[in-house]
């Protein structure tokens, strides 16, 4: 079996959460050349360990954005994929936090147009499809980054080049399974394994699969945004009344 | 992690207008990834010789002639199917067919024959199979939408409307099954070089300019771009996917369709 993406260059953003970790290992395994571009902290000590090299990045700075996303072109001399993830960006405000993504696109998109080609993936909440309560920030931001995803895939693709985004739910990274409450809000029952993610980013990625696919918002979750019922999840519906 | 070339090896797959089109484009796909295609087909010269040329490439695959409109005909097309294979594992609801005209004067025939196909018919075989998905606790079935299920495209109210049912069907149906073993999913192709598509051009009811001018990726999809997302799908790939569309159009649906500077 031959490695999907043999070479290329993949750069992660607002890196450093586990489902992150996971992701980049997926890609390192496919043969990629990873770069991690997060804060410093649990990113970098990251890095290190699956061996990919580490920029520190601040979202809320646009002038570093450009100095940081000129160094990592000059070390690898192209971007084949940029996956961004929204975890991560908590603790900058919502509008600095979109204006960071913003600007690594404008800085992400030139690289990729020169190159003809070139993958883009937002992983973001399913937040940004319904509003969750009392989280009017966040839902905000998910939603902006969908569609931010939505609209370079329309301004890109006379270029080649792919953007799509993920929502995703609840994903169950460690040990700790999540609150039952929600996952009684879930169609399947459960949250997502973090291999579940990696499928579909693999996927997004793969132009032998998914060539046509841009400007969608995948929806991997459980069932979770299109069901519209009482919470928890109705039981009584499960067993036909034949059984 | 790569996704093994035999990812379906084992699985029995009836795809259901498989004659020609993205039906036979997704039969090929599962056939090539292992899987036992079953062609469902009302034009069965058509299914025999989809099922005979995948057999020469060294496939799995018969045909079934099934008319998706009629209960007793998917009956029997899901009975043929456990005779001889003993289970299913995928369903592809892909039947179609697409006739244009004013909607104020539009024949009740033409109304009704594609509500009877891509409606009714989806809805028939849906609940044919997934019964027998739900007593194997396991399967996954794929609707086949369309753009036109997202949005208006006029003197099409019929197939929009089938369409669009489909996807409510793709949600309904998915969570009600989720923690069943049963998923449901659905794709909405833009548009695909197909016969299909070529007589709409025939019709002058679009150009292919016209229809690659509108995609923002400049072209219309080959049947394999659409076939390679379904494959994904029914793929153990997409285990937490279901209740969900996945538009494959090349960004059509993302797009306002206004030229650069024009602002709505």
């Amino acid at each position: 079996m031959s490695a999907r993406f043999p070479g290329q260059v993949v750069l992660f953003t607002g890196a450093g959460n586990d489902l992150c970790l996971m992701l980049a290992q997926a890609f390192v395994a496919e043969g990629a050349q990873v770069a991690l571009a997060g804060s410093d902290g649990q990113g970098g000590s990251a890095a290190e360990a699956l061996g990919v090299r580490h920029f520190a990045l601040d979202l809320g700075d646009g002038q570093a954005i450009n100095a940081v996303l000129r160094n990592v072109v000059d070390q690898y001399s192209r971007i084949d994929v940029w996956l961004h993830f929204t975890a991560g960006d908590g603790a900058l405000p919502l509008a600095v936090s979109l204006d960071g993504v913003q600007h690594c696109a404008r800085a992400i998109g030139p690289v990729m147009q020169r190159q003809g080609s070139g993958r883009v993936i937002f992983l973001a909440s399913v937040a940004g499809l319904f509003a969750g309560s009392g989280q009017a920030q966040r839902n905000t931001l998910e939603a902006g980054l969908f569609m931010l995803a939505r609209s370079l895939a329309v301004d890109w693709a006379p270029h080649g080049l792919r953007v799509n985004a993920i929502a995703h739910g609840i994903v169950q990274c460690g040990p700790e399974p999540p609150d039952a409450r929600l996952l009684g809000r879930i169609p399947m029952g459960r949250a997502a394994r973090p291999q579940e993610l990696v499928e579909a980013a693999l996927f997004l990625t793969d132009e032998r699969e998914s060539a046509f696919v841009t400007g969608e918002v995948l929806r991997v979750d459980g069932g979770w945004t299109a069901y519209h019922l009482f919470h928890p999840f109705d039981t009584a519906f499960q067993t036909p009344h034949s059984d | 992690m790569t996704p093994p070339a035999n990812e379906l090896a084992g699985r029995v797959a009836i795809i259901t207008g498989a004659g020609r089109g993205i039906g036979f484009g997704i039969a090929r796909n599962f056939c090539e990834a292992g899987a036992t295609a079953v062609i469902a087909e009302l034009d069965s010269g058509a299914g025999e010789r989809a099922a005979q040329l995948l057999r020469d490439a060294g496939h799995n695959a018969w045909a079934q002639r099934c008319d998706v409109r009629e209960r007793d005909s998917v009956q029997a097309m899901v009975d043929a199917v456990l005779e001889r294979q003993g289970r299913i594992d995928i369903l592809v609801n892909n039947a179609g067919v697409n006739l244009t005209g004013p909607t104020e004067c539009y024949p009740d025939e033409d109304w009704q024959l594609q509500i009877d196909v891509m409606l009714n018919g989806v809805f028939l075989c849906l609940r044919a199979v997934g019964a027998v998905m739900l007593q194997q606790g396991a399967g996954v079935i794929l609707n086949i939408s369309s753009i036109g299920g997202l949005g208006a495209w006029p003197q099409r109210s019929a197939y929009d409307a089938a369409k669009a049912a489909v996807i409510s069907l793709t949600e309904n149906v998915g969570c009600e099954w989720a923690r069943r073993g049963v998923r449901v999913v659905s794709v909405a192709p833009g548009v695909t070089r197909t016969d299909m598509m070529q007589q709409l051009v025939d019709q002058r009811v679009a150009s292919l300019d016209q229809y690659q001018r509108r995609a923002p990726m400049g072209r219309v999809a080959e049947v394999e771009e659409i076939a390679s997302v379904a494959r994904f799908l029914v793929s153990d790939r997409a285990s937490y996917i279901t209740a969900a569309t996945v538009a494959v159009d090349g960004g059509w649906v993302a797009w306002d369709g206004l030229p650069d500077g024009l602002a709505g």
